[in-house]
């Protein structure tokens, strides 16, 4: 049992997928594969892929989204890596927000899904409580959030105050307002989504494996290191990749609780986008830094992709 | 756009996909409710209709759609004046299209006006995309209708009518007006307790008002004695006007930051909150805004606008804390406010111009004014709403109603071009380190002219 | 079999002398972080029983005084919740039915079968996701609007039918691909079809995968906001989501006063909370994972 023995790349060119197929069987099972995906294929062609090339053509032309777009060319480019001061801030202040987004909100589910995947009294209630945050409707827990967080008259700082604690400006200072942001992501999302694929994905581990390595003698730490995190790396590897997609466009609870202030500490790439698209009438400039942010994040993909063959476990890949 | 082709390509597709997958109750949801066909724009002949998709209306009758960004109640008020506006005309039905308050109203109107299914009337306000609706055409000119009518504009603040003007051309008829943060909202107790005379208008100098927000300060208490709503760039406009300065000119064009009577300002601001810790910082003020922690007893006064008279009755009705409401004080040039309007602008692709028309005659009567007022909304800008004898009975509201329409050279309207969102966008943030204390007012307002400089000197979009 | 047999922990056969320090611990750890999730939840609870003075108070009162139940029975006229949530029901529950329908169908096609350009086609499936949503909403909007959409649920409705969503793809996938080969395989010469391998074998062992996708997804739609906003017109077509932004005055009106509804607002909030609330409860008893930390076989 093990993670090892697979090295096959997952995105691989195409001819090897053509390769391993014998003759007749080989295409039967091809059609039969797009058959079965041709349900997205055809969503995707009828829904996404106009607007999706809508979008890759204004990003080439002036467009205010009440007139006929206008071609300006690459200006859109040009002016984004010259001229918008708040481009690079933007960009900063998303990725340093992913960088401790992503690695503690997919842990802390990991470790929440371990902890209520334990045989405790009360786990049907935990569970639900844990689970909460990601069921609030954002309205509610962003109201919630800013009066907790209040420097002056919040509960958090009232109750360090107890304790003779002063808090800090929270989301009032620049040094706290990105942190305050994290631990409000955090607080959303770690009993949420990725908590309940983990419990998923512990549920689907065949309980022999377990069996098996006891058996052999393996203690409770061998067991988890040889058994349950390789089985669960198909589920990891997929809620990284969605958490870095889903953290880069990152901007409604900046948007709502600071407005990407204090001093543009929390002035979020798609904020930015979202304020040029809507708000300032450049729709083309918009559509230019949403592709630019596609590339990014497509190249990250791909990368993960092509390296996780060494540490994502798939007992099945064809 | 490219979609148009990919539609006829998989029309049939669709249909074949949503016969076989939707259920009876959504097939009878569904309809071109957006095709605004071949309707006349006559207000009494209409034969046909955009028809609402679930129920659809008898023939002849013509749905005039309102879109709206509001509240609950307002929605209600609405519904009941297209009640009474079916009296007159019978075959109208009017269909509000209100998808609550805040920033999403933004995303709804500018993807309905690039679909073109905005409707008949659409809710604005004034300088935020004004200018950049008027020159890209979007909006319909209303003197066709005027003219044709003889409406009279005499009872209206010729301020507020002029500012909708453009090129001799009338573009919004404005339904609503104030004057900004103009009231300063006091309270009593906390002066009495601290000994101090009450804030007298119109003599009441920024000086004194520090001078006395530092005395009403208590920290232990988290008492703060005054706000300025410094993060609020009105707020900002209003006090820099009292001291002859302002952001912007007055064609929108070159930044004043730097002119004197703003930097001096800024300084007054600055002083307040850095140095005499009597104003709080943006981050400071209580969740919900100052009329809360003003409710609370946390603040000693505020500067707000007049809406504020009617929520602080509510606020306050059983924690009997006395309060009271004045102007707010005077700077070198006098005491100033910043006047803001809304209006309901008729989109040129409305195929219902003319009942469109006639319903902003009717939420512009002076009756409908009046009962606006009386609801807590704001009454269009005529004087025969505005000083209705019985709503001047209410001593705040006269003190308010008076300053609007007796002192209308105080207050001229927001500074504004068709990048108006873009630069309340980098005031908002860009002065943040004065309110910090992380810089001097001089430093930060020299970058912040920077950037607005460079901003205004864009081509407009 | 890869499926666990047994569904439910039994009782520990260690600890009967007291509690173990491990037990402490992770009762300890889960107590902590419970209260830690949970605390808006409950603060949110009191403020809906307060009345309009009370929301703001310093220091704050825990106990509404006066308590003031009538909240949650005045929201429901405030806007017209109960239509609101008929809605909700409809366009969450047919589309659930067709995300899981589809990308079950999809994941399995991506997951099982080798077909040219795969690994591309399914970088693409995730591309969907990399572009944010309001770069396109403009031209999908036009897209809807020349197919006479607008102001229906189809647009909210339809999509999930056809590929149920690159995250619902997606996730599956991950799941099927642990589901061993030789079942397929042993199917295979038992001569079933493709389609049936997918019934009987894929579709069973991802039972907990497509619960789990099930809460998701109901999540999503019954809280999903920019579809509705951006594609319903008339009140009565709306979802609670839109409803809720309804209430969400404070600090938004400048153009008139607005009432204090904070309390309306948590109170509505609570009960479009309510019912996937419930319905995880209910769901979840499903998911008894088989591992235990403590060192005994569950």
């Amino acid at each position: 049992m093990g993670a090892d023995a697979r090295q096959k790349p997952l995105v691989a060119p195409g001819a090897r997928t053509q390769g391993h197929q014998q003759g007749k069987t080989g295409r039967r099972e091809a059609v039969w594969g797009l058959i079965f995906i041709s349900p997205w294929l055809i969503g995707f062609l009828v829904f996404q892929v106009g607007p999706m090339l809508a979008s890759l053509y204004l990003s080439f032309t002036q467009y205010d989204s009440l007139t006929a777009p206008r071609w300006i060319g690459l200006e859109n480019y040009r002016y984004m890596f010259t001229g918008d001061e708040l481009f690079l801030t933007s960009l900063w202040v998303t990725i340093s927000y992913t960088l401790f987004v992503v690695p503690l909100g997919v842990g802390g589910s990991l470790l929440s899904a371990l902890l209520l995947s334990q045989p405790i009294r009360g786990r049907a209630l935990f569970r639900a409580l844990f689970f909460i945050p990601s069921i609030t409707p954002a309205v509610a827990s962003i109201f919630v959030w800013t009066w907790l967080l209040n420097p002056h008259y919040g509960l958090i700082n009232y109750l360090l105050g107890l304790i003779g604690i002063a808090g800090p400006y929270w989301l009032g200072d620049p040094a706290w307002a990105r942190t305050s942001l994290v631990l409000l992501s955090l607080w959303a999302a770690v009993g949420g989504t990725t908590m309940i694929t983990f419990i998923a994905a512990l549920q689907n581990i065949p309980q022999h494996l377990y069996e098996a390595a006891e058996i052999d003698g393996a203690g409770a730490f061998k067991r988890f290191v040889h058994v349950t995190f390789p089985m669960l790396t198909p589920t990891i590897f997929f809620n990284v990749i969605l958490g870095i997609i889903g953290s880069f466009q990152q901007f409604t609870i900046a948007y709502v609780a600071t407005n990407g202030g204090p001093l543009y500490s929390t002035y979020f790439y798609v904020l930015h986008l979202y304020l040029k698209a809507f708000r300032f009438f450049e729709m083309g400039y918009a559509s230019a830094l949403a592709w630019i942010l596609f590339f990014i994040l497509l190249m990250f993909t791909f990368l993960q992709f092509r390296y996780s063959s060494r540490w994502v476990h798939y007992d099945a890949e064809v | 756009m490219s979609e148009s082709k990919q539609k006829k390509v998989s029309r049939r597709d669709f249909l074949r996909v949503t016969t076989t997958t939707a259920t009876g109750v959504l097939l009878a949801a569904c309809g071109a409710v957006t095709a605004p066909d071949v309707g006349t724009t006559g207000g009494t002949d209409a034969s046909s209709v955009p028809a609402p998709a679930a129920e659809a209306p008898a023939p002849g009758k013509v749905v005039l759609r309102l879109h709206e960004r509001t509240i609950p109640y307002k929605v209600e008020y609405w519904k009941e004046l297209g009640a009474k506006f079916a009296e007159t005309h019978p075959n109208v039905e009017l269909k509000v299209e209100a998808d609550g308050v805040g920033n999403p109203y933004n995303e709804k109107m500018l993807t309905s006006l690039a679909g073109g299914t905005i409707g008949d009337m659409f809710w604005l306000v004034d300088v935020e995309n004004y200018d950049t609706f008027r020159a890209k055409g979007v909006l319909a000119p209303l003197d066709p209708f005027i003219e044709a009518d003889g409406y009279d504009l005499s009872q209206y603040l010729p301020n507020v009518i002029d500012f909708y003007k453009r090129d001799g051309k009338q573009y919004i008829l404005p339904t609503g007006v104030h004057n900004g943060p103009e009231n300063l909202f006091y309270n009593r107790d906390m002066f009495e307790a601290a000994g101090l005379p009450t804030p007298q208008s119109p003599d009441w100098t920024w000086d004194e008002f520090a001078e006395t927000a530092t005395r009403l300060t208590n920290a232990d208490e988290k008492v703060f004695g005054a706000n300025i709503p410094v993060g609020w760039s009105e707020a900002q406009i209003v006090v820099a006007r009292s001291y002859g300065g302002d952001i912007l000119d007055k064609e929108g064009k070159t930044s004043t930051l730097l002119t004197e009577p703003t930097v001096a300002a800024f300084n007054l601001m600055s002083d307040l909150i850095n140095e005499r810790k009597a104003n709080p910082r943006p981050a400071e003020i209580m969740e919900g805004g100052a009329n809360k922690m003003f409710a609370a007893g946390k603040l000693g006064m505020y500067m707000s606008g007049p809406w504020d008279v009617y929520v602080l009755r509510e606020l306050i009705a059983e924690n009997s804390l006395n309060w009271d409401m004045t102007l707010v004080p005077k700077g070198p040039a006098g005491r100033k406010g910043q006047l803001v309007s809304e209006g309901y602008a008729v989109p040129t692709t409305s195929k219902n111009q003319q009942l469109a028309w006639e319903f902003i005659k009717l939420m512009c009567s002076p009756e409908e004014g009046v009962a606006r007022i009386a609801k807590g909304f704001i009454s269009p800008p005529r004087k025969d709403a505005i000083l209705d004898p019985k709503l001047m009975e209410d001593p705040m509201y006269a003190m308010y109603a008076d300053e609007l329409v007796n002192n209308t050279a105080a207050s001229p309207t927001l500074p504004h071009n068709a990048r108006t969102s873009e630069f309340f966008q980098l005031l908002i943030t860009g002065f943040d380190s004065i309110w910090l204390g992380k810089g001097s007012v001089q430093d930060t307002l020299t970058e912040v002219d920077r950037q607005l400089t460079a901003l205004l000197a864009k081509p407009l979009p | 079999m890869a499926q666990t047999t047994h569904t439910r922990a039994l009782p520990t056969r260690v600890g009967r002398a007291g509690p173990a320090p491990r037990t402490v611990l992770v009762y300890g750890l889960a107590t902590l972080l419970a209260a830690f999730f949970a605390m808006p939840f409950f603060w949110a609870l009191l403020t809906s029983f307060k009345t309009a003075n009370q929301i703001y108070l310093f220091p704050p009162n825990w106990i509404p005084r006066p308590f003031a139940p009538q909240n949650w029975v005045v929201v429901w006229t405030i806007v017209p919740l109960a239509r609101f949530f008929w809605n909700t029901v409809v366009v969450t529950v047919i589309s659930l039915i067709g995300q899981l329908l589809s990308a079950s169908l999809v994941a399995y096609g991506f997951a099982r079968f080798r077909f040219p350009y795969r690994s591309q086609l399914f970088l693409l499936v995730l591309s969907t996701l990399m572009l944010p949503q309001h770069i396109t909403l403009i031209p999908t909007y036009v897209l809807f609007k020349n197919l006479g959409w607008i102001d229906t649920y189809l647009p909210l409705i339809v999509p999930w039918f056809l590929g149920g969503g690159a995250f619902s793809i997606f996730l599956l996938r991950q799941f099927y691909m642990t589901i061993p080969l030789d079942l397929d395989e042993a199917a295979k010469i038992d001569g079933a079809s493709y389609f049936t391998i997918y019934r009987m074998i894929i579709l069973p062992l991802s039972k907990t995968a497509l619960l789990a996708l099930a809460i998701l997804g109901f999540i999503w739609h019954w809280n999903d906001f920019l579809g509705p906003l951006i594609y319903l017109q008339s009140t009565e077509k709306f979802t609670v989501s839109i409803g809720l932004n309804f209430l969400r005055t404070s600090g938004f009106v400048s153009m008139g006063a607005a009432p204090i509804t904070e309390h309306y607002l948590m109170a509505a909030s609570l009960l479009a909370t309510l019912p996937v609330l419930i319905l995880f409860v209910v769901a979840q008893r499903q998911m008894v994972a088989g591992i235990t930390l403590t060192g005994i076989k569950g």
